[in-house]
């Protein structure tokens, strides 16, 4: 198991951000409207000084990055005042030297020689060094702590990174099997300071060390932000860390901003006007009709559309073997439909990806016609065929598949072959009002050839429940959301015995021969150092998702984001944390 | 046994309406004639606004030019169409026609006509078939657009299309079912169960009359809505219309009844101490038809104006609830999740009209209870 | 009086006691806690959120944890808001002064123009201005506030004056009126119908009293006869409902927060129960009926103050006859 930061981030995603950040999150464009891929400005040289207000929708639960299980929580405790080994450079999409200044991987691809930056240093002035990143280890793994997010990242298989010292600056890591990326383990890891939190490890209260109602001077971090105040649910203020390592071209030492204000502010409303009236500076993911409001504006507030983001809209069915969870939650019958792979591909060709696309997301969303992003340029296989919306194409394979039409052509219905009336309940989590509004469409759709669908939306936890837990469930409209592009935030999607693998998840064994060999594939890439093969092998793993169609690609909505004109530096980026990636070089012009 | 406390009795007017009791009606010794005429009116006005709204709810069918479901997708956010009467160059037709149009700013939704065709607006045009009040089947529609059978004929949308370019006027008609049964649903249960427990209270005596007035009170103290909020998360969300419906209404009636115990009880109280109640008493008959029989029929008017006044306060109840997400589910239309798309105020800006429609629905029907149990609080009066 | 103000206190503990006991059931009924979303969660074992719930005291039975929560109650301590992870009084009182505000403005704002409209109503009884009173209260009364909230908003969308929501505590676009007029005005306006009415048909029967007649042929002024001694009969109901309507008030803000983002005590209830946490929205049910009883009682001592004969008589009899329900009318 890789990397599973990302992947629970989805869960995250799916639990905290959905309440509320996919109500802002459904895109709406118009078909070949102004593809506005607003050239991100160069880096400039800023001035310190100066404040900047960012929008978040929930609160930031913890500082104490390991307890951190929501995004909003993650970007405070982890992305801005964390001091990361490895960070990824949103520019190029390459991890770059953050706390570490080099690594290498030796030859068995399993030890890795650390060497960490010179003269780094806590907020508090003391020094960083390899004891410090030993302690943070100890953190991660330890039983006590339970981390809900990084425990799993940094486990491999189950197995733990090795960590030993060899000098102040040097470490030596030993990874439990070989890996292709090291970086993905390097930049899960914001050294804690040991001074600060040993005696909170050893006597098993870390969870509770770094809250919400800790006293800010006692949060010791080593990323550029730290802790100035709270006020519980509304804001925190972070402000520069005196010590922090980087600095600019200039030799300048960063961030810049001596403060940025995190702001808490649910309603989406409130977050429009408050950035038309200049005291909010940035707002992430803003609804698309916010965009359609300022995209033309040539006032303070500009609004950028990134393109689609990692995130996708896909409807699997419950494929889940007949019996599983107790007593008949899996209808034999419905089975027996969803099993088909024509059925499932007469349904993806019902399906008006286009129209959904450019009128009911405004065009603020691409076609998926896979299982990746297109916005995951890297690694989303571009030649995929295409799924053309076609009526007479799904009439044919459901007619192969021993489906029959009767009713009027006005009002069809479609039945299978022993005459039960094909109809099902798709779940939607209702806090996402973009999926909400994609299962209308779709539901309209499928009743054009007699599929009767009711759309059920429920709370997001619910829809987990029933697909990890009871597998008491039809079909479902939801996605993957990953943080970062490489392949290895997909395998726990992809594995057969993840708890992730939407369809039929947790499988003890393989249920079929296509989901043995992408677990073998996966496998493969993880151990694939050589770029453009293991580019293959994940083309590979796409191509056969696309046959088999296990989910039925929908859609890829764009990231959207707006500023004040006076933030200096804001090159947002479409993956998270959008606009605060390059937190530090952010200024007040 | 007291006299029932002012608070009690004051538990039934709307803030327009004095108290039934109310001693010096100063200001009805002028006019007297004048106000009767005014009240009656009033009353009358109330009535005839629930009433038109309950007609619109049974010919919803018939009057909505489209299924309320139906997406037309190159149509969404789009304004009212513009019915015309003559043509670019003057030309003046037999019947308003109107023009087939295009999307051209997805962002502020603006569409322009394609004058080349005319298409023209008929009345008891011929749309989606419908069962009329349950029973004849019929496609013809009070107006809609002649197709000459042409499947990409313009439609009219007199109040625009929603996001998902559904037909605005249809689903305001639809939800109005919805909307206008449960909520005077629950109020008429509420009611009922409200009466018989006053009853009871009321001539019970002392111990179940005091443990159910407290109980009352307390129903009364707490705060509804987040009840409501609560009960409503308890069950699950995605309910068929018909059982949301049962739910809200369950709802209502376990908050609801307690006002309506109150008056009943004061009521009772009231009556059994007067001479035809003993008198029914002292002949031996029993509590039962003393009960329903005298006592009941005399309390009626107050309670039919408390019923009245129930009626928009569980329809807002619904409204409210539909509008937080927890009551009726898309793509089922209410009132409440129609208003629920005005609150993005990018939207209001650019259709405060059109978004608001359903929030006038509302006011009417609340404006005519409000008539119609002021005029008939008055009459009970005079 | 203390006796009177002890009794009232003592009543309203009561009640209280029995509204969060209702409430603590309600919810524990409604199934689920904060802790069923890491069930769901595959990464976390069994016993990881089964030791989570015995650490939370989630595992005791419902009266044990009712028990426990008022003790905790009683020494200040509202438990731990699972959403927002922090003491639930942190996130409560903030938001209870934001409401309280806005509740201020609102019910200020309806006495004022209520009181100006009633009195010249009141004597110029029927009159062009009495009769557009009674239009004024129809209207007034039969416009939902969440209709009014959006009319509101879509007003407000279009100036450049108003802004939506309010701004974190601390903050310099805090409660300026430009925010909370909005929501205040949509509070206000079915006050509005209650106060005046009350206030006119109040002072219209104190004016055909006798001492007013009598005052009246002392040759005192007309002002000096309704503003002496008319108001002050006509002021006992009318202190009765400015006190009672406070709880109309507060189930109306959960909407009109909602619409207009202000950050109070009705928003809160909606993300509390959306979240499924239950310590905050115990918190919120708690500080919301204190503050209604506490108007309630506010009232009875303002009545009491103002009416020095009452206090001969029995306790129960205290309140005055209302024409008017200040909490039925408008739930939402």
């Amino acid at each position: 198991m890789r990397f599973m930061l990302l992947r629970r981030l989805v869960i995250s995603a799916l639990l905290a951000v959905s309440l509320t950040a996919s109500s802002c999150q459904q895109g709406i464009e118009p078909a070949g409207s102004q593809k506005q891929a607003e050239p991100r400005g160069e880096r400039v040289v800023g001035t310190r000084g100066g404040s900047l207000t960012y929008r978040v929708i929930s609160p930031p639960k913890t500082f104490n990055y390991l307890m951190a299980s929501d995004v909003d929580s993650l970007l405070v405790s982890f992305l801005l005042i964390g001091g990361r080994l490895v960070e990824l450079d949103h520019d190029t999409q390459r991890y770059v030297p953050g706390v570490a200044e080099a690594w290498k991987l030796a030859g068995d691809e399993r030890t890795l020689e650390l060497t960490l930056r010179d003269g780094v240093r806590f907020s508090d002035g003391h020094p960083l060094t390899a004891d410090d990143v030993l302690f943070t280890f100890r953190a991660i793994y330890d039983e006590r702590m339970a981390s809900p997010v990084f425990r799993d990242a940094m486990s491999i298989g189950g197995r733990r990174i090795d960590v030993f010292v060899v000098d102040a600056n040097h470490l030596r890591l030993v990874f439990p099997e070989p890996v292709a990326v090291p970086e993905s383990y390097l930049s899960n890891v914001a050294v804690l300071p040991r001074h600060a939190l040993g005696e909170d490890l050893n006597q098993g209260t870390l969870r509770e060390a770094y809250n919400m109602a800790s006293d800010p001077r006692r949060v010791v971090t080593a990323g550029a932000f730290m802790v100035q105040s709270v006020s519980p649910g509304n804001r925190v203020t972070l402000e520069r860390n005196p010590h922090y390592w980087k600095r600019d071209q200039a030799g300048t030492p960063l961030p810049y901003l001596d403060s940025l204000v995190i702001d808490v502010v649910g309603d989406p409303n409130s977050a429009f006007t408050r950035l038309e009236q200049n005291t909010l500076d940035i707002v992430d993911r803003i609804r698309p009709t916010d965009y359609a409001a300022l995209y033309k504006r040539e006032g303070a507030v500009r609004a950028f559309d990134l393109g689609p983001g990692l995130t996708t809209d896909h409807l699997w069915f419950n494929l889940n073997e007949v019996g599983r969870g107790g007593d008949p939650k899996v209808d034999s019958v419905k089975r027996a439909w969803f099993g088909d792979l024509r059925f499932r591909r007469a349904v993806s060709h019902l399906i008006d990806r286009d129209s959904i696309a450019s009128a009911t997301l405004q065009g603020l969303a691409t076609p998926l016609h896979g299982f990746v992003s297109p916005g995951n340029r890297a690694w989303a296989a571009n030649d995929l065929p295409r799924i053309d919306y076609d009526l007479e194409r799904g009439r044919t394979l459901l007619g192969e598949a021993g489906f029959i039409a009767r009713g009027t052509p006005d009002a069809p219905e479609l039945y299978d072959a022993k005459g039960n009336r094909i109809e099902f309940t798709l779940l939607v989590p209702v806090e996402s009002q973009a999926r909400t509004m994609m299962a209308a469409v779709i539901q309209e759709d499928l009743t054009r050839v007699g599929i009767r669908m009711q759309v059920a939306p429920v709370e997001n936890g619910e829809l987990i429940r029933r697909t990890v837990q009871s597998y008491d469930y039809d079909a479902v409209l939801s996605g993957v959301s990953v943080t970062e592009p490489d392949p290895s935030s997909y395998v726990n999607f992809l594995l057969s015995n993840s708890p992730l693998h939407q369809w039929h998840p947790k499988q003890a064994k393989p249920a079929s021969d296509w989901e043995a060999r992408i677990d073998e594939m996966l496998t493969a890439q993880a151990r694939e150092t050589d770029t453009e093969r293991r580019r293959a092998v994940f083309r590979d793993i796409q191509l056969i998702l696309a046959e088999q169609l296990p989910v039925i690609p929908i859609s890829a909505r764009h990231v959207t984001t707006a500023a004040n004109v006076r933030v200096g530096n804001n090159r947002p980026s479409m993956l998270f944390p959008h606009s605060l990636w390059n937190a530090e070089e952010l200024f007040v012009r | 046994m007291s006299k029932p406390t002012g608070r009690y009795q004051a538990m039934n007017g709307s803030p327009y309406m004095k108290d039934v009791r109310d001693k010096q009606p100063s200001h009805q010794r002028s006019h007297r004639g004048w106000s009767y005429v005014r009240r009656r009116a009033k009353s009358a006005a109330g009535l005839g606004i629930i009433g038109l709204l309950y007609v619109v709810a049974a010919f919803a069918d018939f009057l909505a030019p489209y299924d309320y479901r139906v997406q037309f997708r190159r149509e969404p956010l789009a304004p009212p169409t513009t019915i015309h009467v003559r043509d670019a160059r003057n030309n003046v037709y037999r019947s308003p026609f109107v023009y087939a149009r295009r999307l051209v700013d997805p962002f502020e939704h603006r569409y322009l006509e394609d004058t080349r065709r005319a298409y023209s607006v008929r009345l008891f045009a011929r749309g989606y078939s419908y069962k009329l009040l349950g029973l004849f089947t019929s496609d013809r529609h009070l107006f809609g657009v002649h197709s000459d059978g042409r499947p990409d004929a313009p439609r009219v949308h007199l109040l625009g299309t929603d996001a998902l370019g559904r037909d605005r006027l249809s689903r305001l008609l639809i939800a109005s079912r919805f909307s206008l049964v449960t909520g005077p649903l629950a109020a008429l249960f509420a009611s009922a169960v409200g009466t018989l427990l006053g009853c009871v209270a009321g001539y019970a005596g002392r111990t179940i009359d005091t443990v159910m007035m407290r109980t009352a009170d307390i129903m009364m103290a707490l705060p509804t809505l987040v009840l409501m909020l609560a009960a409503r998360a308890a069950f699950p969300l995605e309910l068929p219309p018909r059982r949301a419906m049962i739910l809200l209404i369950t709802i209502f009636v376990t908050i609801g009844w307690a006002e309506v115990a109150r008056l009943a009880r004061g009521q009772v109280m009231t009556l059994r101490r007067s001479g035809f109640v003993s008198a029914a008493e002292a002949l031996g008959l029993s509590p039962m038809r003393v009960l329903f029989r005298h006592i009941l029929p005399n309390a009626a008017r107050p309670l039919i104006v408390q019923v009245s006044l129930m009626l928009p306060a569980f329809l807002l109840a619904e409204t409210g609830l539909s509008f937080l997400g927890v009551g009726l589910q898309e793509p089922e239309a209410s009132w409440g999740n129609m208003l629920a798309a005005a609150s993005d105020i990018t939207l209001l800006r650019l259709h405060p009209f059109l978004l608001l429609t359903p929030a006038f629905a509302i006011f009417l029907f609340v404006l005519g209870a409000c008539l119609f149990s002021d005029g008939m609080l008055r009459r009970s009066k005079t | 009086m203390l006796k009177l103000i002890f009794s009232r206190v003592l009543q309203g503990v009561f009640v209280l006691l029995i509204i969060t006991a209702l409430c603590f059931a309600l919810l524990a009924a409604a199934g689920g806690d904060a802790l069923t979303a890491l069930h769901d969660d595959p990464h976390l074992s069994e016993e990881a959120v089964n030791s989570l719930r015995h650490i939370y005291g989630l595992d005791k039975p419902l009266t044990v944890r009712y028990v426990r929560w008022l003790v905790g109650v009683a020494r200040g301590d509202l438990g731990h808001s699972f959403f927002y992870q922090v003491a639930v009084e942190s996130i409560v009182l903030p938001r209870l002064l934001n409401t309280l505000v806005l509740a201020a403005t609102a019910m200020s704002l309806a006495l004022f123009v209520a009181s100006i409209l009633g009195t010249l109503a009141a004597v110029r009884e029927g009159k062009w201005l009495d009769r557009s009173c009674e239009m004024i209260i129809l209207f007034a009364a039969s416009t939902p506030r969440i209709v009014l909230a959006f009319a509101v908003l879509a007003v407000a969308a279009r100036s450049s004056f108003f802004a939506i929501g309010v701004a974190p505590t601390g903050s310099t676009a805090n409660k300026t009126p430009a925010t909370i007029l909005p929501p205040a005005l949509v509070l206000a306006v079915p006050l509005v119908a209650l106060f005046l009415a009350q206030i006119r048909d109040g002072l219209r029967s104190a004016l055909s009293r006798e001492y007013v007649q009598v005052a009246r042929a002392k040759g005192l002024s007309e002002s000096v006869v309704i503003l002496r001694h008319a108001s002050r009969d006509a002021l006992n109901p009318l202190i009765t409902i400015f006190g009672y309507s406070l709880g109309g008030v507060f189930s109306g803000s959960v909407i009109v927060e909602t619409v207009f983002g202000w950050d109070g005590l009705g928003q809160l209830s909606v993300v509390a129960v959306r979240s499924r946490d239950i310590p905050l929205l115990m918190g919120v049910v708690l500080a919301t009926a204190t503050a209604v009883l506490a108007g309630n009682l506010i009232a009875d001592i303002l009545l009491f103050a103002n009416n020095p004969e009452l206090r001969q008589r029995r306790r129960g009899e205290v309140k005055p006859e209302l024409a008017v329900n200040p909490n039925f009318t408008q739930p939402l």
